[in-house]
């Protein structure tokens, strides 16, 4: 601090006043790296001017809160956001006082003076000085004016004032609470009270405050081991160069434990609903089961006679039986299609296969209305690759919604083609001459539990679940659904699916293809059962499938691929191919037949195994070919050997015959 | 030829009853058993051709009843007829050596066609289990 020649030679004020011994009382507002400057310098000031002759009362406020006592005191805070002292009226308040210390370091003193009144009227100290008959008392607060201060005292948040680089200037007694605090937690870094892995955080949210508000979740370190979750609203000030935040620290963990306390009953309710769900379809299926069986025993006349009115009627019974049987099923999808378990065995498959038949087993339900169903399929309908039994199921759903919603003597069209847009994928339409859908139902009817409101003659409603179980199906099949209609003009049903193609499949394979000295292997195994007639025939389905799940787990990851079931004529075979020379392929094969075997053994399924291979006569990859055509060229070579192979029932009957 | 022995381990009267009167009309010889002992019992007494068992028996454990049928001597192809759900038990009840399951209700021919082949089958086990494996 500069002090003058000029200051020193005069008679300094507090002499002239006559007076020998001051009382001074200092009110601080808690012991902050502030106001502990502001009182080490007052001390200076004393010492120089008044030496011995001087006593120093220190009240810290935040510690005896007794502000009435200092009836002269004007709090100027900083803690909350807070009216600047005006400068000129410290002046001139300052300049009546005589006998007053700062006046007297005014007169006596400039320089230092004025050091204080800019630490003053920064906000570095706040001070204001007033003569008294006794004594004069300077107060420098850090603190607040009394009800807010009080306030903050009592609350429940925590309420903190922080430098910018996160030290504690200030915190109420409840946020020590909150972190149960041994010690003062004035001067230490708040950073120290929030758990580790969000201190980084914590720091960002500082960095970037550079004025106004924002407000984040935090954990907050309690004690040695306790967390407590925290909303932190922060509020930064910026007063002359330097910037204060301003910190409210609210607990929520309260909230957090009625959140998780929320979701958890949510979950209990959909695990009982679901638990429910599955209890009354398995419930209902007894007594389904027993009407079924009786119903059917009249129906062949195991128990006599009918006449033709009694036929009629237990035809009609049988109807509603099959009716409330997929509603039973659906009941169930509707559980797993929530939870994701909708099952889907992907397979090469013929749609046309799937479609005609749902259409003839629907003929009967749609001749009752006098509706004319057909199927216009075109030849060379390619395959897809899809779940044949989950195909029919999504057909069969559209087809019986139309005939319900089409009035009699209408028309219902099942058609197929390859999607004009995507060459990769089978469009499959069923088209109506039905009362059509407003355009709210067009947006809402794949959703579940939706009803569309039924004119009276449609009857029923069902559950409201059919079309959104295709939904569902459909997309995990990898295809989409969607509906064209207009009241009054029909339903136009779409839906895609994947059409199996071999070079998909293989695609994969190339990279491994073109990167080793493997050569590729077709293996071929077929399955012949010969139970009975001692004539070899195509084995049950339920046994192929099965036998696919051995091969496949005969076969590595990213070496092998089992070639999808193609639905028609080789269904007593399944194919590998495999990237391998000639040791690996041996490998597979003695693998395959011991599995195979195993299997056999195990199930006594009576069936027959012949594994044979073939290595590819690979096309040549020379730069010129582009890895597209190569993978072409490939796929063509697989093709060919696959359709050469004969089917199980020929290669058996000609080895009958040799 | 004498007729084939089916035994039929079911608890619902109704649909022991319905199922019977099902089987007896394909010409099979049908035997009754209400739950998991007397099941085991007649199996051992009759020495059926083929077993249709219920899950659900009353204070059993399904499974414990069909792992006892599977291993006792000379079992029988077993087919489990069940209200339990598909997805969940047909690959269980299967690796615990039945040879079908089948979910309430079923379609008549489906069933019967299913045990004409499991019959068929058994007659030439001879063959069966010696299918070679080329």
């Amino acid at each position: 601090m500069n002090t003058s020649a000029d200051a020193d030679n005069e008679e300094p004020l507090l002499t002239t006043a006559g007076k020998d011994f001051w009382e001074l009382r200092i009110y601080i507002a808690g012991q902050t790296p502030k106001s502990l400057a502001a009182l080490s310098n007052l001390k200076r000031i004393c010492e120089r001017h008044l030496q011995e002759r001087y006593r120093l009362e220190v009240i810290d406020l935040m510690q005896t809160p007794q502000l009435a006592a200092a009836d002269q005191v004007v709090a100027v805070p900083t803690v909350l956001r807070a009216l600047p002292l005006p400068r000129k009226k410290i002046a001139g308040d300052l300049s009546n006082t005589e006998q007053v210390l700062l006046g007297l370091e005014l007169a006596g003193a400039h320089a230092e003076a004025e050091d204080v009144l800019r630490a003053i009227s920064t906000g570095e100290v706040d001070a204001f000085v007033r003569p008294n008959q006794s004594a004069g008392q300077i107060v420098a607060l850090q603190g607040t004016e009394e009800p807010y201060r009080l306030l903050l005292e009592s609350m429940n948040e925590g309420a903190l004032t922080l430098a910018n680089d996160g030290t504690i200037l200030y915190s109420n007694p409840r946020f020590a609470g909150m972190v149960g605090a041994r010690s003062d937690v004035v001067g230490c870094p708040f950073q120290r009270y929030i758990v580790p892995e969000e201190r980084a955080r914590f720091a960002a949210v500082l960095a970037e405050g550079t004025g106004g508000s924002s407000r984040g979740e935090f954990t907050l370190l309690s004690g040695e081991t306790a967390k407590i979750p925290v909303q932190l609203s922060f509020h930064v000030e910026n007063c002359g160069g330097t910037a204060a935040v301003s910190l409210l620290v609210s607990d929520i963990s309260e909230l957090k434990r009625a959140e998780q306390a929320l979701e958890e009953s949510r979950r209990e309710q959909m695990r009982i609903k679901d638990e429910f769900l599955s209890h009354v379809s398995h419930e209902l299926r007894s007594p389904l089961t027993a009407i079924y069986q009786f119903v059917s025993i009249l129906d062949d006349e195991l128990a006599g006679p009918l006449n033709a009115e009694q036929r009629e009627y237990l035809q009609i019974t049988t109807r509603n039986i099959r009716q409330l049987h997929a509603m039973i099923d659906d009941l169930l999808e509707i559980t797993r299609a929530e939870t994701g378990k909708l099952t889907v065995e992907l397979q090469w498959t013929s749609a046309r296969g799937a479609i005609n038949e749902v259409v003839n087993s629907s003929l009967p339900s749609a001749g009752e209305k006098e509706i004319l169903l057909k199927a216009e399929l075109p030849p060379n309908l390619p395959l897809v690759y899809a779940d044949p039994a989950r195909l029919r199921q999504i057909v069969s759903n559209l087809v019986q919604n139309a005939i319900k919603f089409t009035p009699a003597r209408g028309w219902i069209t099942v058609r197929a083609k390859v999607q004009e847009t995507d060459e990769h994928y089978l469009l499959v339409e069923v088209e109506d001459s039905g009362c059509g859908l407003q355009p709210e139902v067009v947006e809402k009817i794949f959703e579940r539990l939706y009803q569309v409101p039924t004119p009276a003659e449609a009857g029923r409603k069902g559950l409201g679940i059919g079309l959104y179980i295709c939904q569902e199906l459909v997309k995990r099949q990898g295809g989409k659904i969607w509906v064209n209609s207009e009241p009054g003009r029909g339903s136009r049903f779409f839906f895609t699916l994947p059409i199996a193609s071999l070079s998909s499949l293989i695609a994969p394979l190339i990279g491994k293809l073109e990167t080793s000295l493997y050569s590729a292997a077709l293996f071929t195994v077929g399955a012949s059962s010969d139970a009975g007639s001692g004539k070899s025939k195509t084995p049950p389905d339920r046994l192929c499938q099965e036998m696919r799940h051995v091969v496949q787990r005969c076969t590595l990851p990213d070496l092998d691929v089992v070639l999808p079931k193609t639905g028609s004529g080789q269904s007593g075979r399944c194919f590998v191919l495999a990237v391998a020379h000639e040791e690996g392929a041996k490998v597979l094969a003695k693998r395959l037949r011991e599995q195979l075997q195993q299997w056999e053994q195990s199930q006594r399924t009576g069936l027959a195994f012949s594994v044979t291979y073939t290595f590819l006569d690979l096309p040549p990859r020379t730069p010129e070919t582009g890895g597209k055509e190569w993978l072409r060229a490939i796929t063509r070579t697989v093709e060919a050997l696959i359709n050469s192979e004969p089917d199980v029932e020929t290669a058996a009957q000609e080895g009958c015959h040799a | 030829m004498p007729k084939k022995k089916i035994l039929l381990i079911e608890d619902d009267l109704d649909v022991r009853q319905g199922l019977g009167i099902r089987l007896k009309a394909n010409d099979y010889d049908v035997y009754f058993a209400g739950d998991a002992a007397s099941g085991l019992a007649e199996a051992g007494a009759r020495r059926p051709d083929l077993i249709i068992l219920d899950l659900g028996l009353p204070g059993e454990d399904g499974y414990l009843v069909l792992g006892e049928l599977v291993a006792s001597p000379q079992a029988p192809p077993i087919v489990v007829f069940s209200a339990r759900d598909r997805q969940a038990h047909e690959q269980r009840v299967r690796d615990a050596g039945a040879k079908v399951f089948f979910q309430k209700p079923v379609d008549n021919e489906e069933l019967l066609g299913t045990i004409r082949q499991l019959l068929t089958l058994a007659d030439q086990p001879h063959k069966a289990s010696e299918a070679e494996v080329r």
